[in-house]
């Protein structure tokens, strides 16, 4: 650990000292003269999905992210991440770093020099198991220096160890995207209990014997590469424009770093909406509850338990999975923060093999699928449309309060 | 579902704690994650249904065993929008699955072995 250390604060020394000519450095501002702000927004698109895949993705916000070798400008600008509210830290599919870059990546290792590598779970038994590597992650005007990122399926990749269960997937073909740039309410996409708990299960280290779980300390874990931003750096704001009711065709919008550290992500009107332990608020759904409910960008429905709708889209239709209920739903749900802020949001479901129906539309604002929670309503990207959506980073400053919290 | 709670709960290096009912008792496991584990056991003893929820997936192979892991990964989905909620309902095994981030949340049973008396919403 001290060595990386070492080499760390080198590096860092290494970055100011070349940093006079490029403007990336912003090392010599002095006393109150704030820093001259740095663009701070890279476009996103719903266009379902990086060309050659096998199926349409709909309702996915792709952006490009720049990965570089640590302190250096051996870089590739990677297209088609999808962006995710609703987990913290870059992961890449496999393959898609080339060769030059993918060599060039420091191994996070542990305090012996071992490799780290991640076995990440997910509820529907997906795991993705990869290297944790350290690269300078750059979006916009905005560097995450040093920061670790997850490397799914590479070949150098030991077996995967007994304990990390689950069906395997780290080809493009399989996520419906080149990565996933992870932009949620945490720092770390594990946290306390994998600095703390050796057993967690997530994280292991890979001596030449075989991978063994381990804890990690929380520097090292993956990271929210907006949280490693020199400014900009509480939260992000996600921008995407009204869509019809019958949808629409490849739709751009704004994934805008910081809240109200510039003019273009001021909260304006936006109420904020803070969340308990897990992420989740309420929402009221008539006299009913949901106490599992969250925002999140990275499905691409609205997750609607079968209290409200169970009508599923025939299983030989376009459109299997999705919900097609009939009539479609009209919802007047009701937002409720664990702060008592609250907000009336209309939802609407529509058939969505009948949307699919019209060839080339990729963006919808009213598709759902069925939650498996029955507490839980989940406002994916459905909900994004027409809305600026602001998701707060925990212990961040923002003007509406501190993080973590959901703001619209 | 698992052969043992005493198992489950040293293989998950858990606490545990035991309400007795009726036709069953819930062993509650509480993992070093705060993920709370509540596995049903029926008056014959075995393991009929397991419920979860926290801030970790628990370890699904070890709480519902092998074989039910592998119907749950393989058997067609009743939906195959990705990742964030999945749910399998077969003659032998009914499984709900969804939570992004820190939140995991879910519930598993075996039809044939879940006491009559029993209602899938008391499996919680």
């Amino acid at each position: 650990m001290r060595v990386l250390a070492i080499f760390i604060a080198a590096l860092v020394a290494l970055i100011g000292g070349c940093g006079g000519g490029g403007g990336g450095g912003g090392s010599s501002s002095t006393g109150t003269t704030p820093p001259p702000p740095v663009p701070n927004a890279v476009a996103i698109v719903v266009d379902g999905g990086p060309p050659g895949l096998p199926f349409l993705n709909p309702d996915v916000a792709f952006a490009s992210v720049t990965v570089c070798a640590p302190g250096t400008n051996n870089c590739q600008t990677i297209d088609h991440i999808a962006v995710d509210t609703g987990s913290s830290g870059l992961r890449l599919a496999q393959g898609v770093l080339n060769a030059s870059v993918a060599n060039a990546l420091t191994p996070q290792s542990d305090a012996s020099g071992n490799p780290l590598a991640e076995c990440t779970h997910f509820a529907d038994g997906t795991l993705f198991w990869g290297w944790v590597r350290i690269a300078d992650v750059n979006m916009a005007g905005e560097q995450a220096l040093s920061t670790p990122i997850h490397v799914l399926g590479d070949p150098s990749l030991p077996v995967l160890p007994s304990g990390c269960a689950g069906k395997l997937t780290s080809a493009v073909a399989d996520l419906g995207a080149n990565g996933i740039l992870g932009v949620g309410n945490f720092i770390q996409d594990c946290g306390d209990f994998c600095s703390s708990v050796p057993s967690n299960g997530l994280y292991y280290t890979c001596p030449a014997s075989g991978c063994v779980r381990t804890a990690v300390p929380l520097t090292q874990q993956v990271l929210h590469p907006v949280a490693r931003f020199a400014r900009d750096n509480n939260g992000v704001l996600i921008q995407l424009p009204a869509v019809s009711a019958t949808g629409a065709a490849s739709p751009t919008g704004l994934l805008i770093f910081g809240i109200g550290t510039q003019a273009n992500n001021a909260l304006g009107t936006a109420r904020a909406f803070t969340l308990d332990s897990l992420g989740n608020f309420s929402i009221l759904n008539g006299s009913t509850t949901y106490i599992d409910s969250f925002v999140d960008s990275g499905s691409n429905v609205d997750w609607i338990p079968s209290s409200i709708n169970n009508q599923l889209c025939p299983s030989t239709s376009n459109a299997a999975g999705f919900l097609c209920p009939s009539p479609p739903l009209n919802l007047s749900l009701t937002v409720i923060g664990q702060n008592g802020n609250s907000a009336a949001v209309p939802v609407n479901v529509a058939n969505a093999a009948a949307l699919f129906t019209t060839g080339g539309l990729t963006a919808f604002n009213n598709i759902g699928g069925p939650n498996s929670d029955p507490s839980g309503v989940a406002l994916g990207l459905p909900f994004f449309f027409g809305r600026n959506v602001f998701t707060a980073i925990e212990g961040a400053t923002t003007p509406a309060g501190t993080g973590p919290y959901v703001a619209f | 579902m698992a052969a043992s709670t005493d198992v489950d709960q040293k293989v998950l290096h858990a606490r545990k704690s035991v309400r007795p009912g009726i036709d069953f008792t819930i062993h509650e496991l509480t993992l070093p994650s705060g993920t709370a584990v509540r596995e049903y056991v029926s008056a014959d003893g075995r393991v009929f249904a397991v419920a979860w929820r926290g801030p970790t997936l628990p370890d699904l192979k070890q709480i519902f065993g092998d074989n039910n892991l592998q119907a749950f990964l393989s058997a067609p989905a009743e939906h195959h929008v990705p990742r964030k909620s999945r749910t399998v309902r077969q003659p032998g095994l009914v499984v709900h699955s969804a939570g992004a981030g820190r939140f995991f949340t879910g519930f598993a049973y075996i039809p044939s072995l879940k006491p009559g008396s029993v209602r899938e919403e008391d499996i919680r």
